[in-house]
Order: C-alpha cells, then structure tokens, then sequence
C-alpha cells in the first residue's frame, strides 16, 4: 500500500478533491486523473483511496452526487460542490497556505535568523 | 444540520442499502471502463488495457468494504453483524453457551431476587411527606431504652418547645370491633387531635381530626384506614356518619384516609381515634403512656432542636425531681425508628452474600471464555489476518459476553420471580410493610447488573484474546495462549477458590449460631398449646374485680373443654413479643447500695395452672393456687435467675419485695405500696429473645393484679389446633363480644424467632454451595485445560520415560499451587468479612477455627475433584498418538 499515495500528506486527499470538483463537476475516474495531470504525475491516486474519500465527503455535506449521461449515451456519477463544501475548501486552503508558509520559512531557515 | 442530513443518509443507506451496493457497483465499472478507454486510447491492445486497469484498481471488494466503512452506518452494520456471528458462536457450542448462561441466571438472578428484598426493607418511602424531619421524642433512663412519655410531660414540652412545627401524640393498640357476625380486633391508633397535620396528611372522604377532639369529653368520633374501609367495609362511602361499636363505645366514622397511607408504623392501622381513648391514657406523670412526635420547622436542625428540649428538660427535672432523675429525651427520625435493625443487618449480609456469588460467576465465566478463546484462537488469528482491527476483535467478543450475559439476566429474571414468589412469606418474619415485589427498579437493577456482568466477565479475555500476532499463529500452535494467558485464568481460579471460603466460612459460622440458638433451653415446651391473645376493653370491664371474674370464669370454662389437658392465661407468652418490666425495691435494702436506682426485673401474670399448661417446671415451693385470691396474701413466683441474684445465700422462700399500684385510673398520690412474698422459685424462660442470658423475672397471680390484656393457653391431648373453634366458644359463651386473635401453636413463637436466622443460613448456604461449585467448575477448566494445551509435552514426556506418576505430580503440584494460594487469600477475606455478621451471630467467636478448617478443607477437596479427570486423562495419553496428532 505505501507506494504511491506515500507522497500525499495525510488527509490532503480530501482538500485536493475539493478543489478538483470545485472547478467543475466531474465522475470519480476524471477526478483521479485530474489529480494526476495538475500534479504533472506528482501524485497517482488510486481508486482503493479515491472512493472511501467521495463517500467521507458525501457524508460530511461537502459534495453531492448525481447521475449524469455523458458523451456517447453513458451514465456516470459526477460530484460537485455543494455550498458547505465551498466554504470548507476556502477555509482549509487558508489553513494549507499558512502551514506551508511556516514550514517553508523553518526549512529556509539559515542560523544568523536564529 | 449537518449531522442530522448525515444520520439521514446513513439511514437511508442502511434501509437501502441494495441500492447503495448497485450504484458503488455501477460507478467502480465505469471507472474501470473509462481507465480501460485511455489505455486502448494510448495504443494498448484491449486485453492488455483490461488487465493493466485491473491491476491498477486492485481488489474490488477490498474498495468496497473501504467505503462502506466510511459512514456510521457501517458501525451499526458491523454490529449487527457481530450480533448474528455471537449468536450463531453461541447456538454452535450449545453446552458452553448452556454453562455460561446457567452460571450467571443463577448469579443474577439471586442478586435481583435479594435486591427486590432489599428494596422493600431499605429502601422503601414513607406515606407521609419529608419523613425524616418527623421526628419521635425519647424519654430515656439508663436502664430503660424507652419509647414513651407521659402525658403531662408532653404537655409541657408542647407549651415551651419551639422548634418543632407542633408536637403531637401516639400509640398503637388493638380495639374490639363488635356489633358483626362475631366480635373482631382491628389495629388502632390512639393520636392528638393535630396528628395527621404534623404527618402531613389528608382525609380522601370526610375529615382528619379538628382541634380539641382530643380534648376528655369530646365527642367519640374515629378515622377509618384505606385498608380497613376496603377490606371491612367494602369500600362503602356510606360509611361516612356510620356508627361503629369500637371497645364498647360508640363512634361517628368521620373521614377515610387515602390509600397511600398504609403500610410502616404509623400507618398500618385500621382505625384512629382520639388520644384520650387510649386505654393507656393517664394524667400520671410518672407513667409513660404514649409516643411523642414532631415536625422539625423548616431550617431548624436536629442539634438545635435537641438544645431547646434539653433546656425544658432541665426546668422540667427541677419542678419534678422525684420522675424526671436520671431521664433525658433522645431524637431518633420515623426512618431510623422504622429500619429495624433485626431486618436490615441480616438483608446487608446476604446482599453482599450474593454480591459475592455473582462475582464468582463473572469469574469463572471469564475463566471459560479465556479457555475457550484458545481454543479459538485460530479463527481469531484468520480474522486478524485478513485485516480485523485489534478494536474489532475485541468489540465482536464483548458482544458475544454481552449476549451471553443478558441471556443470563433474562433467565435470572426468571427465577428472581420464582424466588421472590416462594420467599413472600418471608416478609411477614421481618414485619416487613411492603411485600418483596420485582418492580421496575428490580428490572432496571437486572438490566443493569447483566451488561455489568458481560463487560466484566469478557473485557478481560477480550483484551488478552485480541493481543496476537497473526503470523506466528497461523502455525495452528496448541500454546498460542503462551504463559501469560495461562496466569491470568490461574488468578481467576484462585479468586473464585478465595471468594467461595469466604462464603463457606460465613456459611459455617451461620449454621453453628444456628444450631446454638436451637439447643438454647427457651425453658417451656410449645408443641401440644394452643394460644390467642385478646384485650378486655377497660370500660366494661371496669373494676379489678370485675376483670379477674372475667379471666378466672373464662380460663375454668376453657379447662372444660373436651380435649383440653389443662388451660392457663399468661399476660406475656414467652419470646411473643410481649413484656413487661416492673421496678420494686427489697425491703430492709438501701436503695442507694444499688447505684441509686430502684431494681427492676422482667414482670409476668399468670393463673394458677401456668406452669404445667406450658411445661415449665416449678425448682422450689409451689405454684399460685385457687387460695391465692383477691383478699389473700399477695405471692410472688420468681425464676431462679431472680432468686440467685436478689438472695444469693438464702432461701428465696418467704422473701419479700415491695412494690407501689401504676398505671392508668390510678392516682399516683394515693397510689398504695404493698408487699409479696415469695412462694415458689420457676425455671428460668426466655422471656424476650432467645439470645437473651437469662434475665431475672417475676410472676404475680392475675387475681392479686387484675389486668384487661391476656394470653390464653391451653394444652391439648391431641392436636391443639383442632381445638380451635371450641375453645372461641368458650370464651364467647363468657362475652359474646370479645374478640381473640393471633391464635397459634405456641411452638411456633419459637419458630418465628430463629426464622431469620434459618432463612438467612439456608441462603448463604446455598450461596456457599454454589460457588463450591463454580470453583470446582473453574478449576477443573483450567487443569483439563493445561493438560489439553500441554498433551505435545506430556507426550513427549512420556515417549522419554517418564511415568504415568510424574505427569500426575505435575498437575497435582498445580492443582495444590492453585488451592493453597486461594485458601490463603480466601482465609484472609474470611477474617474480615465475618466480622460484620458478629451481631448476628449467636455462641459462635468472630473467628471461628472450626468454621475456617472447614472452609478450607472443603475447598481442598473441591479442587482435588477437579483434578482428578484431567490427571486422568493425561496419565492415560498415548505418547504416540499425541506426538501423531500435531
């Protein structure tokens, strides 16, 4: 199990998810590969994590789904953003930006700034 | 809102949960599909796509599983499914689940049966409102524990006391109810006119009593109980201004009290009447006649209380030094004068008794969950292997001990009813108000004790069970439980062994007391005599006179009756309840010699024919006799134990003592002294208790001290009961409207005296007996057990040359191990433990040798029973079969 999904931090999945859905509404095999093609490659979610994450999501009020014909007369389940999810994203991606912030600068740190 | 839309979803997806498992199913396909596409897309042969994306997207069922976990809903599901895998565990090993289930119905069900015992006498609420501000007011002398007080004192404390709301008066007696088809006692209640204000109660028809109505010369009126009005009067409402013909006098029934005033002291009469009807009602302030209650105003405590009465106390003792010496007021609430100790100690013993038993039980069912979880451990194993969590593991064999447990508290249920129903009559021994009853706090006390029970019983062996690692066990090793697993099932044994002496120590110390009481020489012989009490009402029977014509003609009459040997009335049959004391001096002594107070001894009246009637000898002189009458000389009969002590060096015979005339319609001023002289020295009796040392006690003749209460005997030559009805007669063709009751073999008197204490030996008895069992049961687990997990070794023992003996000395050397370490920690625990029965023992010491050899050498052999199979059994083994076997 600890391959590729190792390079994920822990309990980022569900934000990027968001994000993801938060551009537009997309089935679960385009939110993976989405994932795949923003990262450049950085990270190949696997479809063990990717489903168990849509049914915490879905739980928690974050995103909703819905049946969807697509191109060439296929059903697919697509999830987008509900409005709690909306506000959730916002909110940890502040969260994200700050921690990031601070551990960039502790990385970056030289031993005159001490 | 958030939480609530989840809990919907959950419960939709648990009630739709087919549709839930088609669309996972639908999007997993359209994922693999879409991933199948890109490949073929990127120039992949189809077959090859289809399998790089089946690779990719692992096992189907593991996502599956992953996602339903994601929810509470899966929570709910797993435990369901827990559920159906215990109860189908369970249903597979009929005769484990028949064992573990048996054990803990018999552990809960005692406690829930004693429980709704205890309920009863404990716990139980007062009819009346803020019972424990109500409070009784004792007046005390050193020798006498007394209840009662005059009628003057308390005129005096109710005029000057104030921190009460009001005082007021009570007391209890029988009334002749007359005027039926044959004349009745009822219970009465004697009480000031402000009675049922100070208790807090109103009338449900009518009125309570109106001030001044227990004034002398008020009108007769009476209050009639629930009980009485729905059992005597058929609930009639007419009974309102009826009249009643209550101890030959007139009553207007003026209210009915409502129904939740029944049951305890105060509350159990049938009718209550105005104070100054009592028979015992005196203006005497030397007599005590009746109880002195009150309630505490609010925010005054019980010691600022007892402040303000010590100060009229002390005004009191100045103005009448000659009755107030020596006498103060004790304060003791209407709960702690009601929770009698005789019931609640013994009820406090066999709770923690059967506290015990269920103790046991829990441990040995644990022991045989541990045992079995070996057994099991493979499964468990293969289940931690395919990735149960720890948590799991442990939460689905809690679940099983919980099912287990309840199982078993269903079951006790059941036999707590069957007990408490074969028990009822037990009730009346303690003179218990509320009947022992399964209520809902019963219930309650069963659900919970059961899921106590379980959790007890299986965290244990659900923890130990659970900590494994699955690979070194999938060899399907026989010693997975390793060493650890085995000490800890060794110390649950040597628990059970340990609490099991404790209750046969205590079960031995009861049965000895027991024995002791019943060797006890109560000094009479009760088999063949019949007895019944009855009253004379003091206004138709005015006169001494006139009462001794009554008990002399009525005692000759019942002499004649055919099959009466002889008949005799005694005013307190022995260990009936009934006493009297009397205070007199002996002539020619100084009083003061006597630490300033005059002597007192126990105090009886008898006819003539007493002492053969009920079979107690005379030792010196004679009887009272037909000579010994009204005018005569007064006599005296005094017990040994009286003779001894007053005339240690001399001959009793001709001694006198002096005595003064007390009582109601007596004027204490003119009150006269007299003089009795000794006639005969009796056996001594046991008077008051059968544990009593032999108290000393004087007999006066009923015609030289007329009396209006009485105890009729009569020795039968065949079966006294069947004397019954002829008897009544006899003494209805005297008074046609005298009642008699508590009518009863005077053996029985005896009965009901060691009735607690044969009620409570049978019940830690067959305590003791079961957790000897239950020990012996765990025992025997865990050495067949040991032999089981050990047959490689003993095998291989044995393929080596050792004998058949040494693998026997091995399990005995555990089986002793084993015992001497749980008999050393049960002894201990029996040491203290049966020092809080000591009050209720009787001629046994607090550690009693015999009883603590017994215990132990009992459980010894309980643990050589349990032994001896598995050693058996192991000393039987095949070395070769053993060695094949693995």
């Amino acid at each position: 199990m600890g391959e590729k999904p190792s390079l994920l931090v822990q309990g980022t999945l569900d934000m990027l998810i968001l994000k993801t859905v938060a551009l537009e509404p997309m089935h679960g095999y385009g939110i993976g590969l989405r994932l795949e093609q923003i990262s450049g490659g950085v990270f190949q979610v696997n479809a063990g994590s990717l489903f168990p994450a849509f049914r915490r999501l879905e739980g928690s009020g974050w995103i909703k789904a819905e049946w969807r014909a697509t191109e060439n007369n296929r059903r697919a389940k697509y999830y987008a953003l509900t409005d709690q999810g909306r506000r959730k994203l916002k909110s940890e991606t502040r969260e994200w930006e700050t921690q990031t912030t601070a551990i960039a600068r502790i990385l970056a740190a030289t031993p005159g700034e001490v | 809102m958030a939480k609530l839309g989840r809990f919907l979803r959950g419960t939709r997806a648990l009630f739709r949960k087919e549709q839930t498992e088609l669309e996972l199913d639908d999007e997993l396909r359209d994922y693999l599909s879409r991933s199948v596409e890109e490949k073929v897309e990127a120039g992949k042969t189809h077959e090859q796509a289809l399998r790089e994306a089946r690779l990719e997207i692992g096992n189907l069922d593991v996502i599956k599983e992953e996602v339903r976990d994601q929810g509470w809903e899966s929570i709910a599901e797993s435990l369901w499914r827990d559920l159906r895998f215990g109860v189908r565990m369970l249903v597979r090993n009929p005769g484990f689940t028949a064992v573990v289930v048996l054990t803990l119905a018999l552990g809960i069900g005692a406690n829930s049966a004693i429980f709704s015992a205890a309920n009863a006498v404990l716990l139980r609420s007062y009819p009346f409102q803020q019972a424990d501000r109500l409070l009784f007011l004792r007046q005390v002398t050193a020798s006498n524990p007394g209840m009662l007080i005059s009628i003057p004192n308390f005129m005096d404390y109710r005029r000057q006391q104030t921190s009460f709301q009001q005082l007021t008066l009570w007391r209890s007696g029988s009334v002749n109810l007359t005027g039926g088809d044959y004349p009745e006692r009822v219970v009465g209640s004697f009480v000031s006119d402000n009675f049922f204000d100070v208790l807090g109660v109103k009338a449900t028809l009518g009125r309570t009593f109106v001030s001044g109505e227990d004034q002398p010369g008020a009108g007769a009126v009476a209050i009639v109980g629930y009980r009485a009005w729905v059992s005597r009067f058929g609930k009639d409402s007419k009974l309102l201004g009826r009249r009643l013909t209550l101890n030959n006098e007139s009553y207007t029934v003026v209210g009915i009290l409502p129904v939740e005033f029944s049951g305890g002291w105060l509350a159990n009469s049938d009718v209550y009447l105005p104070a100054q009807h009592s028979p015992a009602y005196t203006l005497d302030r030397k007599d005590p006649a009746m109880f002195m209650l009150g309630r505490l105003k609010d925010g005054v405590s019980r010691q600022q209380a007892f402040a303000d009465l010590t100060l009229i106390e002390k005004r009191l003792a100045t103005d009448y030094p000659d009755v107030m010496t020596g006498m103060h007021l004790e304060l003791t609430s209407v709960p702690e004068m009601e929770k009698s100790e005789s019931a609640s100690t013994p009820l406090l013993i066999v709770l923690a008794a059967v506290m015990i038993l269920l103790l046991i039980a829990c441990l040995n069912v644990a022991t045989l969950l541990l045992a079995r979880g070996s057994a099991r451990q493979q499964e468990l194993s293969v289940r931690a292997a395919l990735g149960a969590s720890r948590t799991s593991l442990i939460r689905q064999l809690l679940i099983e001990s919980l099912l287990i447990s309840l199982s078993g508290g269903m079951l006790g249920l059941l036999l707590a009813a069957w007990l408490v129903w074969s028990f009822s009559d037990y009730s009346t021994i303690y003179d218990i108000p509320h009947r022992a009853a399964l209520d809902w706090k019963a219930l309650f006390f069963t659900l919970s004790v059961s899921v106590l029970t379980g959790v007890i019983a299986g965290i244990l062996p659900a923890i130990r069970l659970s900590k494994m690692n699955p690979a070194t066990n999938f060899t399907g090793s026989s010693r997975i439980a390793g060493h650890q697993g085995h000490r800890l099932r060794s110390s649950f044994v040597i628990a059970q062994l340990a609490l099991a002496i404790v209750l046969l120590v205590s079960a031995s110390m009861l049965v000895k007391s027991f024995w002791a009481l019943l060797a006890v020489n109560a000094g009479f012989t009760g088999e063949k005599v019949l007895s019944m009490e009855y009253r004379l009402p003091r206004n138709k029977y005015k006169s001494g006179t006139e009462q001794w014509n009554f008990h002399r003609t009525m005692v000759a009459r019942v002499g004649q009756v055919p099959g009466v040997v002889s008949a005799a009335i005694v005013q307190a049959l022995p260990l009936s309840g009934n006493w009297g004391e009397l205070v007199f001096t002996l002539p020619g002594r100084n009083v003061a010699n006597n630490g300033g107070e005059q002597s007192a001894s126990l105090v009886n009246l008898i006819t003539p024919d007493y002492f053969n009637t009920i079979g107690s000898p005379i030792l010196r002189g004679r009887s009272f006799s037909d000579q010994d009458g009204p005018d005569a000389a007064r006599v005296i009969i005094v017990t040994r134990s009286f003779a001894s002590k007053y005339w240690p060096e001399q001959n009793p015979i001709g001694q006198e003592i002096e005595f003064t005339d007390r009582g109601p319609g007596i004027d204490p001023a003119n009150a006269a002294t007299h003089r009795a002289a000794v006639v005969g020295v009796a056996a001594d009796v046991k008077q008051v208790n059968l544990r009593d040392a032999d108290r000393p006690l004087v007999y006066f003749p009923y015609s030289q001290m007329p009396a209006i209460f009485g105890t009729l005997i009569a020795r039968a030559a065949g079966d006294p009961s069947a004397l019954t009805d002829s008897i009544r007669h006899a003494v209805w063709s005297v008074d046609k409207d005298q009642p008699v009751w508590r009518i009863r073999i005077v053996a029985e008197v005896f009965d009901q005296q060691v009735a607690p204490d044969r009620l409570m030996m049978s019940l830690v008895c067959s305590f003791g007996v079961l957790a000897m069992a239950l020990g012996m049961i765990g025992a025997y687990g865990l050495l067949s057990n040991s032999v089981n997990e050990r047959r490689k070794e003993i095998g291989v023992r044995m393929a080596l040359g050792a004998s058949p003996k040494s693998v026997l000395r091995w399990l005995i050397r555990q089986a002793v191990r084993l015992t001497v370490v749980g008999i050393a920690i049960g002894l201990l625990g029996a040491l203290i433990a049966t020092r809080f029965m000591t009050s209720f023992l009787y001629g046994v010491a607090p550690a009693d040798g015999f009883s603590l050899i017994l215990g132990s050498v009992l459980m010894s052999v309980t643990a050589l029973v349990a032994c001896y199979f598995p050693a058996r059994r192991a000393s039987r083994l095949d070395p070769m079969v053993t060695l094949r076997c693995e």
